[in-house]
This record gives C-alpha cells, structure tokens and sequence, in this order.
C-alpha cells in the first residue's frame, strides 16, 4: 500500500473505498427506483406483466388517488399505525437503552444485549406467528380472558394487533440505534449536574435527554420508515382486514398483476413517507440548535 | 475557623478484589488548600470522588463540617468539583452553565443573574455570559468550570486534576490563578493531581499517595526537604539514590559507607552501626568541581568521577556523572557556556551534610 500523504493520493484511495458502496447504491438502487417510478407511469395492459413503453401517463395516479378517497383511508392507516407504533417503540426502547449502557452490572448488560441481537436472528415469520397464537381468537390472551370469566376479545384483523406486531418487530432496532448515542453521552455531565444539586430525574432530564436527541431522532426515523413499510405484521396480524400500504401493493403486484398500479401506490407511499421523515427530522433539530 | 472542617476517617474503598484506597485518615481546618499527590492508580482521585458523593466507602467515615455524610447522596453535599475534562454542559450557554446550581437553589432571577456577573468577574471572564462551552479556549471553559463550582457556594471545593488538558504555559498561569482565587475566597480545597510541581507550588499541605495509602503529609517544603521514604523522595522532585550501611552514629553526624566510600549525614538518633540505609541527595544540592580542592568548607561529601552525559536544557543543565558503580545526576544553572563541564571530564561531585538524607533501605 502506498504511504503517500499529498491530496490527491488521499482523494484516490477514498474514492476506490467508496466505489462498492457507489456501485451497489446508483445500480441496485437508485436504478431500480428510477425503474419503479417509470413503470407507476405506463398504462396498465391486463394479462402483461412488465412493459415499459415510451408513452407516459398518470393513469395509475389518477384511478387511486384522483376518483375515490379509499386509498387515502389507506394511506392514512398505514401512517397511523406505523406512527403509533414507532412512538411506542421508542419509548419502550429508551429506558431500555439507557439501562444496557449505563449499568455497572457486566452480566446484565451483556443479557440485555444478547437477548436484543439473539431477537435479529429469529425469522419474521415465527415471530409474527407467535403473536398470531398468542392473539387468536382461542389464543393464549383469550384462553386466559375466558378462564377468568370475561369476554372473548377479537384482536386479529385489528389496528391493536397490528401496532402490537409491530412493535414487538421494531424496538429491538430502536433500542439497538439509541444505545450509541446515550453511550456517547458523557457521564460526568449527569455526575456536574448531580454535584450542583440536581436529583437523578432532574439530571437525566436536564442533560442526558437533550443530548441523546440527535439519537432519539436517529431512531425514531428509522423505526417510522421499517414501521410504514412492514409487511408481515399487517398481513397475518390484520388478516388483511386492517392492510396497510404495503399489502396492498403487494396485491396490485401478485394478484391482479397490474404492475404500473402496484408501482404508482408504492411511489405514492415512498413521497409521503419521505416527506413525513423529512418534516420530523426539520422540525426535531430545529429545537436541538446550539449544541454539539 | 474549624479546626476539623472536613475529616476522612480510616476511609477505604474495594472495587471487587482490589482495594483502590486504604485506610485513609486525613483532618482539614477550614480554607486549607490540600493536595492529593501520587501516581495514576494511586487512589486519589478515588479519594476525592468519596468526598462528592460519587463512590461510597467501603469502610470509614468521611465528615463535613462535623456531620457525618457517608450516606448524603452528591446531590445534597454541597461540594463544589471541577472535573477532569470540565464537564460543561455542552447544550447550554456559559449563563446557564453557571446558573444551574443556583437554579436549583431557587435564587431569584435578580440574584441568579448577578451571582453569575460576579462568578464570572472572579475568573477574569466578564461579559461572555451568551457563548456555548464549544467556543471557548480550553483555559476558558477551565474557568467557566471553576466558576460555575464556587458559584453555588460550597463547602469543599474539589479539583481534579483540572490543568492536566492545558498547555504548559498556560497551566503555570492558571496555577498561580487558582491559587490566588482559592485564598479570596477562603474555601476549604481538595486538589488531585500526579504533577509534583503542581503541587509544590499551590499547597497549603500535600498528601502523597502511593497504592492507596497516604504515604506523607506535609507542607511543601517538609515533603521535599524531608521525604520519609525512596517513594516520596523519588516521586517529588528527583533523586540520586545511593545504597549503605552506617558505620558510624553520634550526636554530630551519621557516616554512612557506600561503596567502602564514607558518605555523611546529619546525626539522627534511632539510626544504629551496621544498619543498611538508603541515602538520597537532591541533583540541584550537589555542587560539581573540576578538581577537590575547589570544594567549599563543609562539603565533607566529595566523589570523584567522570562525566558520562551532559543535557542542556537552556537555563539549567544536568550532568550524568560516573561514580564507582553509581550513576549521580547533578542539576547546575547554567550561568556562562565557557563554565560547562564536557563528556569525559574528571570532576569532584560534592555537597554538605544537611543535603543528605537518609531513607530506610526497603
């Protein structure tokens, strides 16, 4: 490896480190985006699957979101939910981040983490028929409402269980993006503030929640963006009586085959959610200006 | 004035299997500038971190003005630290910095925003109420700290080591401040620190640790002039250190033999013939001569030997002179380039007998 130290030697390797990344990100990405907006704008042909021609149209646009309110519902489901979920995320994932890094206790720390990474390796698809068994209506939940004598509860096919499903997926990640940031949060800071008289709560709210914020908004737009896009929860969670976005294109796709429509609900779900991201993430800063 | 205004009483801490400090007892009057000297390691800063309330004592007492306060958490001590690295709240301007405590102490916003001018009068830093810690200079945020700890009036103010990220010119100008500000206020001071000149130079007294015991207190001048180990002697300041055995023990000196030379001391008398002893002699107290005659009256202690290496740092220089098996370093002024001894040069190292000090061998 050279050791040379000028500029330009220095810009050349930086660029040759980054080339992979650039590669996978302009070609698998970013091309097959371009694609997906593309296809949102060709006329839907039944019976054909993929069909780019040059004429352009908003056909797709205008059938979902310019003659009926339906997918607005939807649209709106999908936010609200993912919303409520990604705030119930974060929440629980807090004290829990805070406790994996601030802890003395070697062995605690290390299960709270093994436990967190270990719930990475378990397959959706297990963890979210858990949920089913538990949620069912002869599930666990009821079974042991039903043994205590009260009513049977439906939860399949709602918003709750949905949210519940979601969460469950989501505050492993939360927690995993907030535990840098509190960590990084200088612990001498809290010791000053104690020295100068702050209580523990005082202290923790007075410094260590505002300097976790750039993380707290790491986090919440990471969740926000797995929320709004999950696709396992709703569908066996919801039953496909509470769908959200992601479902619904993907009905577009594999039943009726309409590949233009799938793609314009996608490109459609894409802006909205990018813009919310992008409003929160303005917004957020805006109240974090001065520090470090 | 309070004789006893804070008091550690047989204080030790274990962390796991290892004691960190042992068994410490110390009494400070009121206004006292106390220095906790030794090694990183040591447990000073252990020591201090005890006094705030941030580690509890495994065994002991620690009392502040009479009242025991083992069991107060930091938040009602009232002690007043400087850390390490300053520990500014990095999100908040240097007025609410300062103000924090007395916030918390529910001054009025009149008092709160005059007690601020003032703190920040005190460290020579007015009118830079509205900056972020982030665009200060180090020797600033150093006294933006120092200020937002006296503010809330505190009992015990603690440094630790609050200099050590400072360069050295400005760290010599921030002793002398520290120090000064120290005095006006009258506060009752524990400073941690590893540097030796640090402490010399702001104590009232020092307290030199090593493995977690207060090894010797003293004022400045008894700690250096009288170490009463090899591990105080060779920690402050330096120290030629030289092996023997007393041959001789009267009421007028102690006559040590190091290498069948005769060294001698000033007399001492629990020291008996035949005991082994180490002996220590300052490099600045030894004089250096290019023949023995030149010795001065009184310099009974005179070594031949040949320079080995010679550093020139400027004002001083220090020779590494060849005796025998032992290596003595020898610190001169240098006041002409024409007066430096060479490698290789025959010299006579000598010095009087106060400036030898004896030391137990182990």
């Amino acid at each position: 490896m050279s050791l040379d130290t000028d500029e330009s030697s220095g810009r050349r390797w930086l660029a040759l480190f980054l080339a992979p990344a650039a590669l996978v990100f302009v070609f698998l990405y970013l091309g097959a985006l371009c694609l997906l907006f593309v296809q949102s704008l060709q006329i839907y042909n039944p019976g054909r699957i993929v069909q780019i021609s040059g004429s352009l149209t908003l056909q797709n646009y205008i059938e979902y979101f310019g003659r009926t309110l339906v997918y607005y519902g939807f649209l709106w489901d999908t936010l609200r939910i993912g919303g409520i979920a990604t705030v119930i995320s974060v929440l629980i994932a807090y004290p829990l981040a805070y406790k994996i890094t601030r802890t003395q206790r070697r062995l605690l720390k290390k299960t709270l983490l093994t436990v967190l990474v270990t719930s990475f390796f378990i397959n959706s698809i297990v963890k979210v028929y858990s949920w089913v068994i538990m949620l069912a209506d002869t599930g666990l939940v009821n079974g042991a409402l039903a043994s205590l004598g009260y009513d049977r509860i439906r939860f399949l096919g709602t918003d709750l269980a949905v949210a519940i499903g979601l969460v469950y997926f989501l505050f492993p990640i939360a927690t995993m993006a907030l535990v840098g940031p509190i960590n990084n949060v200088d612990q001498t800071l809290e010791q000053a503030a104690a020295n100068l008289g702050a209580a523990n709560t005082k202290a923790f709210f007075d410094i260590t929640l505002p300097l976790s914020m750039p993380g707290i908004i790491a986090s919440t737009l990471l969740t926000y963006a797995l929320a709004v896009s999950s696709f396992i929860a709703p569908m066996f969670l919801g039953s496909g009586i509470a769908p959200m976005m992601s479902n619904i294109i993907y009905l577009r796709y594999s039943e009726t085959f309409n590949y233009p429509g799938g793609s314009a609900l996608a490109v459609v779900l894409l802006v909205t959610s990018l813009s919310i991201a992008y409003g929160l993430n303005k917004v957020l800063t805006k109240r974090l200006k001065g520090f470090g | 004035m309070q004789d006893r205004f804070l008091e550690l009483m047989n204080v030790s801490k274990k962390f796991g299997q290892t004691l960190a400090v042992d068994n410490v007892s110390l009494t400070m009057p009121e206004g006292e500038f106390l220095t906790l000297l030794g090694p990183s390691g040591c447990g000073k800063t252990t020591t201090l971190r005890m006094v705030a309330g941030f580690v509890t004592p495994t065994n002991g007492n620690i009392f502040i003005k009479g009242q025991r306060v083992n069991d107060r958490p930091p938040y009602l001590r009232n002690t007043g630290m400087v850390f390490q690295n300053y520990a500014l709240f990095p999100h908040m301007t240097v007025y609410k910095n300062i103000a924090y405590g007395l916030k918390i102490r529910s001054h009025s916003e009149q008092t709160i925003k005059e007690k601020v001018r003032q703190a920040l009068d005190l460290v020579r830093l007015p009118g830079i109420e509205e900056r972020y810690p982030k665009q200060l200079s180090g020797g600033q945020q150093q006294r933006v700290a120092l200020s937002r700890a006296l503010v809330i009036e505190p009992d015990v103010l603690l440094l630790d080591e609050p200099l050590s990220n400072l360069d050295l010119k400005l760290r010599q100008q921030m002793r002398l401040e520290i120090k000064a500000i120290q005095k006006r206020v009258g506060i009752t001071t524990i400073y941690v620190t590893h540097d030796q000149s640090e402490a010399l130079t702001m104590s009232d007294r020092l307290a030199v640790m090593n493995n977690g015991k207060v090894v010797q207190v003293g004022i400045p001048t008894e700690v250096y002039e009288e170490p009463k180990t090899r591990f105080v002697a060779d920690f402050i300041g330096e120290a030629n250190l030289l092996e023997g055995t007393i041959s001789r023990s009267d009421d007028r000196s102690v006559e040590v033999s190091v290498d069948g030379r005769v060294l001698f001391a000033p007399p001492e008398e629990k020291l008996k013939e035949d005991e082994n002893v180490r002996i220590c002699v300052r490099p600045e107290r030894i004089q250096i001569y290019k023949s023995p005659n030149s010795c001065a009256t009184g310099e009974r202690n005179a070594l031949r030997g040949t320079i080995e290496e010679v550093v020139y740092v400027g004002s001083n220089v220090r020779y590494q002179v060849r005796v025998g098996k032992s290596k003595i370093f020898v610190d001169k002024q240098v006041t002409s380039l024409s007066t430096l001894c060479a490698v290789g040069d025959e010299v006579v190292v000598a010095w009087s007998d106060v400036n030898t000090i004896l030391l137990p061998a182990s």
